[in-house]
């Protein structure tokens, strides 16, 4: 976690340098985890961070959130857990607010084994369209590639869904956000030569704020 | 018969004395007034020796003159006496190069002398700049001259704020030159006082003669430079577009691709989702669907308008152009009048 803090602070203090435009913000994050089946269901709440750098037709952010699960009503866990979820993002704009989007995400939780850690690689869309001056609506979809697990396995089919808003200023200095990801990962894992499902979904929210700094 | 050679006689003296008459003043050196005295009873040596002996004084230009020119008629007329006759009048042309002899009142021994004393030296005679009133390009200021013996002419008009050559050849005689008061570039001279200067050379020999002028220009109507076109005014660049129904139409869309994908991709396996982020994240994209689709659309640039005031813009710059065009003529048309300037003054 203070790796992933201290890599977001380097690239939100590196960019002005040579970007065209840094935003930087800190976040609210909710949570909805559900592995397994309907026993195994958490949800919680928690801070993140956000360091966004545009440059000419690149685009990418680095996101952080942490988030502690507690057991929901009605579930059969028992066990609370820290999930610690880094995202990366890099987007090459196309047209008409449409951008190719891949990157990166990494969930690590504590304490070990309570759920499985999770990393992938992410390739998809995301458009963005501007409702008015400083106000963007952003959706985005992406398929999330060569999935691993703390307790192995695999994810053929894993996608993920986003849903944004950004409401600021004009000249991007203050904005107010509010992001929505889904996550659907079926994991499948072979034990004794048989295989079993074990599915793994996330929703989680993020609403916050972020400062422009740049050009 | 002694009473027509008196006649004769008295004919002969008041012709010689008309050289002397013409000149209309009498001598300040009194030495001179008995020379011119001598002069006048045809005592011609007497008024020789009186006329040298006054140039031995210290005498004024108007006694020189006077003196020589004495000198010049007196030994006109005596036998042998030509080539000082014509010295006499070489110093007398140096002196005033203008001088000029009556024909009629003058007798011919008298006169021969003094024309070939004219024609053996190198005079710019007779300058005049006649008073002229033109615009420009459309006259010019007369000058006449007469060069006594062939020369290279070189007539410039010389001010303070220019120096213009006017003319350069080769010239004999009376000369006639139109100058038309321009610059180079056939721009007006600026206004002022200039003298025109006549410099004649030929070989070691060279003399120089000049005339001062009154150079004034009359006021010139130039075009104001334009700050619109006129009958014509620019459009505001921005303009704000109607209210519509798209960001609501687009809050929904997005919401509602995201709902529909977070039902469709969610995993029956699991149990159904609380969905609380999902709700969170929408109704935030909704409600802002919902404002903007009721706030006052921003101004956004009105292509239609940037061209139409780009185009007034380069047709605003196209005719300052051409009025500057026709500034620099109009400038050129200015109406010179041209006065001479009496000597000594």
């Amino acid at each position: 976690m203070k790796r992933a803090l201290l890599a977001l602070a380097l690239c939100a203090l590196a960019a002005p340098a040579s970007a065209q435009f840094v935003n930087v913000g800190v976040q609210g994050v909710f949570g909805d985890y559900r592995e397994l089946g309907p026993a195994l269901s958490y949800n919680g709440g928690g801070l993140g961070g956000i360091a966004e750098v545009n440059w000419h037709k690149f685009s990418g952010d680095f996101q952080i959130a942490k988030i502690n699960y507690n057991p929901s009503s009605g579930s059969a866990a028992t066990d609370k857990f820290t999930s610690t979820q880094f995202d990366a993002h890099l987007r090459w704009f196309l047209a008409s607010g449409v951008s190719l989007e891949t990157g990166y995400t990494k969930r690590d939780i504590s304490p070990d084994f309570t759920t499985q850690d999770f990393t992938a690689i992410r390739a998809g869309v995301r458009a963005n369209y501007g409702l008015g001056p400083g106000v963007n609506l952003l959706l985005r979809g992406n398929y999330l590639a060569a999935a691993k697990f703390s307790g192995g396995g695999t994810a053929p089919f894993a996608l993920e869904l986003g849903l944004g808003l950004s409401v600021g200023k004009a000249n991007n200095r203050y904005r107010f956000t509010a992001d929505y990801e889904f996550q659907r990962i079926d994991r499948k894992t072979t034990i004794s030569g048989t295989d079993y499902k074990v599915p793994i979904q996330q929703a989680m929210a993020r609403v916050g704020a972020a400062i422009g700094l740049g050009r | 018969m002694v009473r027509r050679l008196r006649a004769v006689l008295s004919l002969a003296v008041s012709a010689a004395a008309a050289p002397l008459a013409a000149q209309g003043t009498a001598p300040q050196n009194p030495t001179l007034r008995r020379a011119v005295q001598a002069f006048d009873n045809l005592n011609l040596p007497q008024a020789i020796s009186l006329a040298q002996q006054a140039l031995g004084q210290r005498l004024g230009p108007g006694d020189q003159e006077q003196a020589y020119t004495l000198l010049g008629s007196a030994y006109a007329n005596q036998p042998d006496g030509f080539d000082k006759a014509m010295n006499s009048f070489k110093q007398v042309l140096l002196i005033n190069s203008e001088r000029v002899l009556d024909p009629n009142r003058t007798p011919t021994k008298t006169l021969v002398a003094f024309n070939m004393a004219l024609s053996t030296m190198l005079l710019v005679r007779g300058l005049q700049v006649d008073s002229s009133s033109f615009v420009v390009g459309q006259g010019a200021v007369p000058i006449h001259f007469t060069v006594t013996s062939p020369a290279h002419v070189r007539v410039r008009a010389v001010s303070t704020k220019a120096s213009v050559t006017i003319d350069s050849t080769i010239e004999n005689g009376t000369v006639n030159i139109r100058w038309p008061a321009t610059l180079a570039n056939g721009d007006p001279l600026p206004a002022g006082d200039y003298t025109v200067v006549v410099d004649v050379t030929a070989e070691q020999n060279s003399f120089s003669s000049s005339q001062r002028v009154h150079l004034a220009a009359g006021a010139v109507d130039t075009l104001p430079h334009l700050t619109s076109v006129p009958g014509y005014s620019k459009l505001p660049d921005t303009e704000v577009p109607p209210r519509s129904w798209r960001p609501l139409g687009v809050a929904f869309l997005y919401a509602g691709i995201a709902g529909a994908g977070t039902l469709a991709l969610e995993n029956s396996q699991l149990g159904s989702a609380n969905r609380r982020e999902l709700s969170l994240v929408a109704v935030g994209v909704l409600a802002t669907g919902v404002v903007m689709m009721l706030k006052k659309p921003s101004p956004v640039p009105a292509q239609g308008n940037i061209l139409y005031n780009k185009l007034l813009d380069e047709q605003l710059i196209r005719r300052n152009a051409d009025i500057a065009t026709q500034n620099v003529a109009l400038r050129r048309q200015v109406r010179l009048t041209v006065t001479p300037i009496p000597a000594g003054k």
